[in-house]
């Protein structure tokens, strides 16, 4: 468990910079004659920028490439003359009327126009020191509603806010976050402080660290962006930290709320000019542990949760319930008060729950946005054994061993991509020859893939593809490459002749032209987010098409010639769905079309089998991965058994376009590279499957309990998985794998050996495919263990031939009671194993290719039209 | 959670009925869009097609006390995966075919798409036929290749509830998922359901029937 970084600071030993004078702000806006005031809002009107802070985030989604960045700002509004206080010596009206006139704001990066150079002088200026400047901005408009000015910007009056909500970071876990409850209505989205980005959060850091020693402060919080907006505030209003719920801070509290938030609220009111050293301190600003809440029991949180509804709720339990074991469900988080546990379980809550879209997969993948992110941060700081012991405390165990075992492989040096300067001297410069061992040059392209922008991939994809031989010369590849050329020619001279007659008769000419019209379909929706493929300026070359009104470009119409090309190539597959996603890499790294055509072809050889008319070559990659499961993790397989998901449907889409629809553009690159290499296992891309279920296997256990629910969840990682450490699990998972089945075979050649003793011997590797030494040495300890298991369970049973394979399991599946999962008892797999045919290729590093005849007889292509 | 496996739970005097729902129609026809119209109000034209299938939950209240829960199955048009269906359709409660109002074939698959669920659907299953892409005849009527009079005879004679819609203007998309909640048998609670005895989900037998891939596959 990470203990909470909130303490409460212990204000007068917390020697922090001091504030500027209070009243000096509070009085200031009358005074811009002497400030020289820059305006950049072209009617010359505008609201002084009192303070701005960048890179605060929202976070729509869990997925890190939604988030939003912004300015969270402070702004005053020139107060009307007819408001203001007729006693200005009267202190509360002051602050009432310094309150009425702040707006507190978020403003995307994006919508700030001219302003943003104003936004980012006072970010930068040094906030401790009066303004030489005044720096007046466009106003926002201002809203007291979240929403209610479109994408999420907002301004509200500072009076207008009733609370704030303020969660610190916890360094490698989450980003501090902020977020606003307005008096009525719903809360605003929260707001994450990115402040490893933001500029002047380093300094103000650094310059803490410089003048204190110290950037943890007194009390060990950490500075952070948050702290900045609590300390700006203070000069204008109270703040008060709530006795009960440390994270709430309530905005100029009426006695009403005091009461409500437990008396007495621990004194953040210490906002006095030369006091305010004392509390700008961490989030915690103020409060002091004498000052406990006197009555626990009264319930501020239904109070505060009444008031801001559903919405709140599910920010509130964002912000609160977030432990380090990520996936605990939200109600028996212990971090949970009392009131929001009662709350929860009420019949009307539960109903909002349903309506808001199955909480428990939107939570869950929550979770797994908090844990990829601190898995980055992770993955950026040098294991200490003591990261390791922590971890195995908290019993994730192991999910998060496999992590460290990863740990291990990530060598800086191994994952360096190739250049194109390095490939070159893979090969002899006079005759063009490999002068290395192709496992060397696929153990590189591996681990490091290849280098994106040099260009390095137009070249070496050609070989990892198989268009150029391995021992071929410079002018063998000159020659091929010119035979390719002709031939693509032809063949799309072929399917040019057709388009004379539109296809011709019958059902041939049917079949021809439903095929060019699934290609037209699929070519005008696929990657058009990638610049090659998104203009739409050429006007359609065939009037009569659908696309004839939107307009196409030079690649579009490439890609439809391409893929009309091998429908005609190979028609008996034919053009099937999912193929442009496949061609569409390969093309915009060649940007050649006979050169990404022969590209395709031959990556068409390995995925042929998906896309066979009786899902065939599907099927059995989804059964080959329910051993794998099965072998690999017993209890997650009897998890998912119990969630009828043992089809591993939910892998469909994955295994079928490899992986096209999950990653980002360049990181599809960088994964079809490595798989392309057959470095480990021409299957690799099971593995690929099998880290992506092993990342995710505690959510999925902990909270997805229907195959709908699982499916729902596993296609939503799209775009979320993070690649890198997914290759590097996936790598620790192949090795692990293969270990089990050696020790499995080696147990069958001895009929009783002697577990124990063989057992430091087993991370010995055999020559199949290479191996890394620093990944066997560091993975050895856990696969001796998976090793170990399986050997007892062997030892059972030593001379029963009755093995169970994997493949009758899962025939028996379907009667199996939906709740033997639960029972502990039966998680380790209780009979010995063979290794099923399935699992014994994934060892294989020849690519299967699919019979001819099979293809005709299972495509759907032309063959099967003719002999209808 | 409340309502899990309950179709119909009441909450004080408030129902909450939830049922599952599936999209068939051929490729490009719009589904995809239909639904992420009717889930998140929005429209892309560069839409992805479909793989394998994805799924989706809306709810809608019917009136103060009623509300319907859809999760919703958007399905994979291409003939080519065709196989795959029943697995979504089996346990549905209700389907929505779609066809594209200017493509004069899509009609025809949206026909046998009907046909087989008649046939191989749960035998009480609502369906609605949606003719999309409204918006493209509003603008150049000579693009239409189907008459809404055919297409709403054909839904008489087969007994579909019919809509033309349009994902892009969204003109008839809420229309179409409300009508087919009213079709619901909303006070259907119990063990007629065929989602009380237990979670259906979704069936991925391959011998479910409707294909004639049996034996193909070992698993
Ligand atoms: N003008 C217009 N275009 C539409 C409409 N609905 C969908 N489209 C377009 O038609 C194309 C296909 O839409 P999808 O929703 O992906 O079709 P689908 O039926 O899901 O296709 P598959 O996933 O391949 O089965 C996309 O380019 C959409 O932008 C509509 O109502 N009007
Ligand atoms: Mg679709």
């Amino acid at each position: 468990m990470t203990k909470q970084p909130v303490k409460a600071a212990q204000p007068a030993a917390n020697p922090r910079p001091v504030s500027p004078s209070n009243s000096f702000y509070a009085l200031s806006d009358d005074e811009e004659g002497d400030y020289n005031a820059i305006t950049h809002s072209s009617s010359g009107r505008g609201v002084k920028l009192l303070f701005s802070k960048s890179k605060v985030y929202i976070h729509p989604t869990p997925s890190a490439k939604d988030n939003i960045p912004g300015y969270v700002a402070l702004l005053q509004q020139k107060p009307d003359l007819d408001s203001r206080p007729t006693s200005p010596s009267s202190a509360a009206a002051t602050r009432n009327n310094a309150a009425s006139s702040l707006l507190l704001a978020w403003l995307p990066e994006s919508s700030l126009g001219d302003a943003l150079n104003s936004y980012v002088k006072v970010d930068l200026s040094d906030g401790d020191c009066p303004p030489r400047q005044s720096y007046l901005v466009p106003p926002p408009p201002t809203s007291t509603q979240p929403g209610s000015l479109g994408h999420y910007a907002f301004a509200i009056p500072v009076s207008q806010i009733y609370s704030l909500l303020v969660r610190p970071p916890s360094l490698g876990w989450w980003f501090g976050s902020l977020i606003i409850n307005p008096r009525g209505g719903d809360s605003f989205p929260a707001l994450f402080f990115h402040d490893s980005e933001c500029q002047s959060t380093i300094l103000q850091k650094k310059r803490r660290a410089r003048e204190n020693f110290d950037p943890f402060g007194a009390n060990g919080e950490m500075f952070w962006g948050g702290d900045e907006v609590l300390r700006w505030l203070r000069r204008y209003v109270e703040i008060e930290r709530s006795g009960a719920e440390p994270n709430i801070y309530l905005v100029d509290p009426s006695a009403e709320d005091q009461e409500a938030f437990s008396k007495p609220v621990t004194a953040a009111v210490v906002r006095r000019p030369g006091q305010g050293g004392a509390t700008v301190g961490g989030a915690a600003g103020a409060g002091s542990n004498s000052n406990r809440p006197r009555d626990a029991s009264m319930d501020p949180v239904t109070k505060f949760v009444k008031e801001a509804g559903w919405n709140l709720m599910e920010k509130f339990s964002k912000v609160t319930t977030f432990t380090r074991r990520t996936a605990e469900t939200v109600i028996d988080n212990p971090k949970i008060p009392p009131q929001m546990r009662r709350l929860l379980k009420n019949p009307e809550v539960q109903t909002i729950q349903d309506e808001f879209d199955s909480a428990r997969i939107y939570l869950a993948r929550w979770a797994m946005g908090i844990a990829e992110q601190s898995e980055k941060d992770r993955n950026t700081r040098i294991w200490t054994a003591r990261d390791v012991l922590e971890m195995e405390e908290t019993g994730v165990g192991e999910f998060e061993l496999l992590d460290t075992e990863i740990a291990g492989l990530s060598l800086k040096e191994q994952r360096r991509p190739v250049t194109l300067k390095e490939w070159n001297s893979f090969f002899d410069q006079s005759t063009g020859r490999l002068q290395i061992t192709v496992d060397e040059v696929k153990e590189r392209v591996f681990h490091g893939g290849l280098d994106p922008e040099d260009g390095v991939r137009k070249e070496a994809w050609l070989f990892l593809l198989g268009v150029y031989e391995w021992d071929s010369t410079f002018d063998d590849r000159k020659a091929e490459l010119a035979s390719l050329r002709d031939e693509y020619v032809k063949l799309k001279g072929a399917w040019w002749d057709r388009l004379i007659d539109l296809g011709g008769e019958g059902e041939e000419g049917e079949w021809w032209r439903e095929q060019k019209g699934r290609i037209e379909k699929d070519v005008h929706r696929t990657d058009r987010n990638v610049p090659i493929f998104a203009g739409e300026d050429n006007p359609h070359p065939d009037p009569s098409s659908p696309f004839a009104d939107v307009g196409t470009n030079v690649h579009l119409e490439q890609m439809k010639d391409m893929l009309l090309t091998y429908n005609e190539y190979n028609r008996d597959l034919g053009y099937v769905q999912g193929m442009s996603d496949l061609l569409a890499p390969i093309y915009a790294v060649m940007q050649d079309d006979a050169v990404a055509f022969w590209g395709f072809q031959r990556f068409m050889e390995r995925m042929e089998r998906n896309f066979l008319r009786d899902q065939s070559g599907m099927r059995k990659q989804l059964l080959t991965l329910d051993h794998l499961v099965q072998l690999m993790d017993p209890k997650l397989y009897l998890h998912l058994q119990s969630a009828d998901s043992t089809n591993f449907f939910f892998f469909f889409r994955m295994l079928l376009v490899w992986y096209k629809r999950e990653f980002a553009w360049l990181d599809i690159l960088r994964l079809w590279e490595t798989l392309w290499t057959d470095y480990l296992s021409s299957n690799f891309s099971l593995f690929v499957a099998l880290a992506i279920l092993e990342k995710h296997r505690d959510v999925i256990m902990d909270h997805l309990k229907h195959f709908d629910e699982v499916l729902k969840y596993v296609n939503e990682l799209s775009t979320a998985i993070d690649l890198e450490s997914t290759l590097m699990r996936a790598e620790a998972l192949y090795r692990r794998f293969q270990r089990t089945v050696e020790a499995i075979d080696k147990k069958s050649n001895f009929p009783a050996p002697k577990l124990r003793k063989r057992n430091t011997n087993t991370s010995k590797i055999t020559s199949k495919p290479p191996t890394a030494s620093s990944a066997t040495a560091n993975t050895s300890g856990i696969d001796s263990v998976t090793a170990n298991s399986t050997h007892n369970g062997a030892a059972s049973s030593p001379s029963s031939p009755a093995t169970t394979t994997p493949t009758q399991s899962t025939r028996d599946k379907g009667k199996q009671p939906a709740t033997e999962g639960r029972n502990s008892q039966e998680l380790q797999p209780q009979k010995p194993k063979t290794i099923s045919p399935e699992l014994r290729e994934l060892l294989s590093r020849k690519v299967e290719m699919l019979p001819r005849k099979v293809v005709r007889k299972e495509g759907e292509g032309l063959a099967r039209v003719r002999s209808k | 959670m409340a309502s899990r496996g309950q179709p119909v739970s009441r909450v004080g005097t408030a129902r909450f009925a939830q049922f599952k729902l599936v999209l068939l129609g051929e490729s490009a026809v719009g589904k995809s869009s239909i639904v992420l119209r009717f889930v998140k109000d929005q429209f892309d034209s560069y839409r992805e097609s479909t793989i394998g299938a994805a799924f989706l939950t809306q709810t809608i209240s019917l009136d103060d006390h009623t509300t319907v829960k859809f999760e919703i199955w958007d399905t994979a048009g291409q003939e080519r995966y065709k196989s795959l269906a029943p697995m979504y359709y089996r346990n549905a409660n209700c389907a929505v075919v779609v066809y594209d109002i200017t493509q004069a074939s899509s009609l025809d698959k949206a026909k046998q798409w009907v046909k087989e669920l008649q046939r191989q659907a749960n035998e009480n299953i609502i369906i609605a036929l949606a003719g999309n892409k409204l918006d493209l005849v509003t603008e150049q009527p000579d693009k239409r290749a189907i008459t809404t009079a055919d297409a709403e005879a054909y839904s008489r004679e087969a007994g579909l509830l019919f809509f033309e819609t349009s994902a892009k203007t969204a003109e008839n998309v809420r229309e179409l998922f409300t009508s087919i909640a009213k079709k619901l048998p909303l006070d259907q609670a119990g063990p007629r359901n065929p989602r009380s005895g237990g979670r259906g989900g979704v069936e991925l037998r391959p011998e479910a029937p409707g294909t004639q891939t049996g034996g193909a596959c070992q698993c």
